[in-house]
């Protein structure tokens, strides 16, 4: 029983426990970005016009912009902060480090989508 | 990446394309978090602070800095697109052909990026 062996005790989030799930929504994430990233691109810098609050609020009162730039924020968040994580899996810590960063990188990663999705806010009033 | 030595005695072109994926995926995700923290201006401190900030960011480096940031994006799209593509039609054979392929789309890109960019930062109305 390899599972009741002391070495697996209080070993969080390894691949042999959460499956193939992260792998397979980094590829996910990743083949939206790869369509959703030159889009941002496209009509941000790309544009031709000089960032200002203007310019972003005429494109936000859509709602489909609105709903693809949540999408954005939120592919995005998880597809650094996967990358991050399979980085640090890559040397292996220890347990304890690896619960650590576990929660350091759930916290991140939600206090940044919220910020980042409250942040469109003033753009649609 | 492990150990820098594995770029010494692994000398092909995936470990180079691996190598690149991850330096340019760490400095996508340390823009990430500022790049959301400073669109959140509006929010924070209202439309004429964002703007504000909008034009003091309108720099000779920060326009570097976007340039650097978009050829990152580039190369980690096209470098990613190339993964997932070798992974799914077992393309490893052609390995050597592919990536110079997609590298090639990825200068191009690059290419017709900064031919458009680096003018506006001028000739912007």
């Amino acid at each position: 029983m390899a599972f009741s062996t002391p070495c697996w005790r209080g070993a969080t989030l390894l691949p042999e426990k959460v499956g193939l799930w992260p792998w397979v929504l980094q590829r996910a994430s990743g083949l939206f970005l790869a369509v959703a990233l030159p889009v941002h691109l496209w009509v941000n810098p790309l544009s031709g016009y000089p960032l200002s609050f203007e310019s972003v609020a005429v494109r936000l009162r859509f709602a489909e912009w609105l709903a693809f730039d949540i999408l954005l924020l939120a592919a995005c968040l998880y597809h650094g902060i996967n990358g991050l994580w399979s980085i640090l899996l890559d040397y292996n810590p220890r347990a304890s480090r690896r619960r650590a960063a576990a929660i350091a990188f759930l916290i991140l990663g939600s206090v940044l989508f919220v910020y980042g999705a409250l942040a469109l806010r003033p753009f649609r009033r | 990446m492990r150990a820098p030595s594995e770029f010494r005695l692994n000398r092909h072109a995936g470990q180079w394309a691996f190598g690149l994926q991850r330096v340019t995926g760490l400095l996508l995700v340390l823009y990430l978090a500022p790049h959301v923290l400073l669109n959140g201006t509006a929010l924070l401190y209202g439309p004429d602070a964002y703007n504000e900030l909008a034009a003091r960011l309108s720099t000779p480096f920060a326009h570097g800095v976007e340039l650097v940031v978009i050829a990152a994006v580039l190369a980690h799209l096209g470098n990613g697109v190339r993964i997932i593509l070798m992974d799914l039609f077992a393309l490893s054979r052609q390995q050597k052909r592919i990536t110079i392929v997609f590298a090639a789309a990825t200068l191009a890109a690059l290419a017709a990026v900064a031919a458009f960019l680096v003018p506006s930062w001028w000739g912007a109305p």
